[in-house]
């Protein structure tokens, strides 16, 4: 049994919970400038307390899941009597306090944690600290999260139990009695949402005392002069000319980053792995265990490895704009072109944060108020172009379009760009479709908070980089890795002797035509287990123009789409004399019966088409399953999403064919 | 489409809400209610939103919802 305290830390969107967390415990996670960033709960631990960090939310009387997370946490609290860290802004601590009230009302011992004391600092604004904590009736801290001033204050508060049941509010006009027995009170009330109805009067009575007393601890409030910096910005930043071109300009640049620099860094990861496969061929005495490192770990880490650079830049640059308070612009000036499938403001950060990975993106659904909306959202997001087929799609488009500085080579760029085009217009469809067809009832109404405009915390975006590669590498890289060692022993291994694969190789010699060429180890290959389960669905796949050699790359895909390109690594590195990179592998690659190119334009294309629209992601169809709470809509999306799939990959052979 | 005669940094104050109780209860939430003040801030006619301070916190509304409150200018 865990000897830890638990301690909630709780708070509105945007008050600076997260880097208040992380001035706590030492841990770092994901901090940003956008109202709801987290979106999971998570938690850290601080001597013998362990410290829970809940997404924010903005009352007890929440509709989205990402709030009821964080008000089911809440109420448990007060059962258990466990305390709460309450986490205000400093610049809106009157409306922030109205929450502190709701949660006050729950007779929970807590500590008031006053954030961004830098901002008052710079706003001139003046806090009576004191004579706050007298009216509230519990500890009140000063803090600025980001420097670390006030934090060794409230870590003696936390260190000597200093939380102190606050003062009630309007906790009693709950309270009900059935002969001199409380028969409901406040936290049934709030427990149960059926019962929760309007209570304005309880607001305004809520707000009429906080109002009363910010009014008597605060001096020089200003918030027309803490909001004109903001709002002079905003006027650039949301018009309609110079507003939709930076957002363009923007996101050209993020592409830009994503796809140019990153390009550098996975060139020298590509060749240094291939150079290092031939060291260790050449290293290591022969035998299973030189193949086994030089064919299939090295190559199945080189696989995971080369995403690094694309993913640290894209959510260093997603962290930056989240940061500095622009996301939320680019969640406003979007909401009306959502709006026409079906889809919010809000949608836009779940769907940009699938160009990384669906992941976090499903995950960050939980901030849609819309039921219906989160379901398309959750439902199409996949359809985006995750940073898993960056690979797939580079490769096969450096097969079929020269880079040796022609003037072939601008057009890789141009074919990259349509495909994550497509992605978008598919998920932009599907979502439309869902929103028509879906029996799940819609939320009419709609609101989004816009922070100030602020500078970044490059600590916190760092951090989050770091966290975010580490978290890829290590679950992505244990599935690629299992995969890779799997693949080789299924293609090393053969049902068949020997002597009969060598007699059959003599006969294959002497029938075939003298221009074929193939060697005895992808002979081998061809008469292994991996040759067999490859061959066997090679029927189904023949119409797209596709071998039982790419079958298997498809099926070992399914765990994660990234396997493909190092399954063809596996596949093709067999039998190789030399370490070439994948690309000159698959160029070089020919038909067994013709000798003619395997990796023609109709099935480079065909393949293309198959990555944008099938689900290859064992991991996002289990986070589907958790965040629909039913298996049904992951099997309904892979379903979908194979047809459409083979539906596109079969047109494309057809027609290119 | 409805003009609103509201203009950049004008401040007004809620006197009544319309719509149904979930609307009351939504705008509650987002801590609007009757004798709010707020002003209004830059809201260009393509997003079809309305951008208001309320204190300092900036909050952005549809025009739908926005049309069922009630206010003066002060």
């Amino acid at each position: 049994m865990s000897t830890y305290k638990d301690i909630a830390l709780v708070g509105k969107p945007n008050s600076g919970k997260s880097s208040s967390f992380n001035k706590i415990t030492g841990l770092n996670q994901k901090v940003g400038n956008f109202a709801g960033v987290t979106v999971e709960v998570k938690s850290g631990n601080y001597k013998e307390h362990n410290i829970i960090d809940l997404p924010g939310l903005k009352s007890l009387r929440t509709t989205s899941p990402e709030e009821k997370i964080s008000k089911q946490a809440i109420l448990n609290h007060a059962k258990e009597g466990k305390p709460i860290l309450f986490v205000a802004s400093g610049t809106q601590l009157e409306d922030n306090l109205v929450l502190f009230s709701e949660i006050a009302d729950l007779q929970i011992p807590m500590i008031l944690l006053i954030n961004f004391k830098d901002e008052l600092r710079k706003n001139k604004i003046e806090l009576d600290v004191k004579k706050l904590r007298n009216l509230l009736g519990c500890p009140v801290v000063l803090v600025n999260s980001v420097s670390g001033e006030g934090i060794d204050e409230l870590k003696d508060y936390i260190n000597n139990d200093k939380f102190t049941i606050p003062h009630s509010f309007c906790r009693s006009t709950y309270d009900r009695f059935e002969n001199d027995n409380l028969v409901n009170d406040y936290a049934t009330v709030l427990a149960v949402d059926d019962q929760i109805d309007l209570r304005e009067d309880e607001f305004l009575n809520r707000k009429k005392t906080i109002y009363s007393f910010v009014k008597s601890t605060i001096k020089n409030n200003n918030a027309e002069q803490y909001l004109s910096s903001t709002k002079k910005w905003d006027n650039i930043l949301l018009h309609p000319i110079y507003g939709l071109f930076i957002f363009l300009l923007v996101m050209w640049v993020v592409f830009q980053a994503v796809f140019t620099l990153s390009g550098y860094p996975m060139d020298w990861i590509d060749s240094g792995m291939a150079k290092l496969s031939e060291l260790s061929k050449t290293m290591i005495p022969e035998g299973w265990m030189n193949d086994l490192i030089s064919d299939a770990l090295i190559p199945g880490i080189g696989g995971v490895v080369i995403f690094i650079p694309q993913i640290a830049i894209l959510f260093f640059l997603l962290g930056l704009l989240e940061h500095i308070g622009y996301l939320s612009r680019i969640s406003f000036i979007s909401d009306a072109f959502l709006r026409r499938f079906g889809l919010s403001g809000k949608s836009v950060i779940p769907l940009m944060s699938s160009w990384a990975c669906s992941i976090p993106a499903i995950m960050s659904t939980r901030v849609i108020d819309d039921p219906r909306e989160r379901m398309a959202v959750i439902l199409a997001s996949p359809l985006m172009t995750c940073s898993a087929r960056l690979p797939v799609y580079t490769i096969l488009i450096a097969v079929i379009v020269p880079t040796d500085g022609s003037a072939m080579a601008g057009i890789q760029g141009l074919l990259l760009l349509g495909l994550y085009l497509l992605g978008v217009v598919a998920t932009l469809a599907v979502a439309w479709l869902i929103n028509k067809r879906s029996t799940i009832e819609a939320n009419p109404h709609w609101s989004l908070e816009l922070p100030i405009y602020r500078m970044p915390n490059w600590r916190n975006i760092f951090y989050n980089v770091y966290n975010k590669t580490k978290s890829f590498v290590v679950q992505a890289g244990k599935i690629i890795l299992a995969i890779s060692i799997l693949l080789w022993v299924l293609s090393t291994n053969s049902p068949k002797s020997e002597a009969f694969i060598e007699q059959e190789f003599q006969n294959f010699q002497q029938q075939t035509d003298s221009k074929v060429e193939l060697s005895r180890d992808a002979f081998e290959l061809e008469y292994s287990y991996m040759g067999y389960i490859g061959k066997f669905i090679e029927p189904t796949i023949k119409p797209l123009g596709y071998d039982w050699k790419i079958g298997i790359a498809l099926l070992s895909s399914f765990a994660a789409r990234e396997v493909f390109v190092g399954t063809l690594s596996t596949i093709y590195s067999i039998g190789s004399e030399e370490e070439k990179t994948i690309v000159n592998r698959l160029k070089e690659e020919t038909v067994l019966e013709t000798g003619k190119p395997r990796y023609t334009l109709a099935t480079a294309v065909s393949l293309l088409l198959f990555y944008v629209f099938a689900m290859q992601c064992m991991s996002t169809l289990a986070i589907v399953r958790k965040e629909t709470g039913e298996w049904k809509y992951a099997v309904y999306q892979f379903i979908f999403m194979l047809i459409l799939a083979y539906g596109f990959a079969f047109l494309a052979n057809i027609v290119l064919g | 489409m409805r003009k609103l005669s509201l203009k950049q940094d004008e401040r007004a104050i809620v006197i009544g809400i319309n719509g149904s109780e979930e609307l009351r209860a939504f705008l509650l939430a987002n801590g609007i209610s009757i004798g709010t003040v707020f002003s209004m801030n830059y809201s260009p006619a393509f997003t079809r939103l309305i951008n208001l301070s309320i204190g300092t916190k900036m909050i952005s509304l549809r025009m739908d919802d926005f049309w069922e409150i009630e206010w003066i200018l002060i």
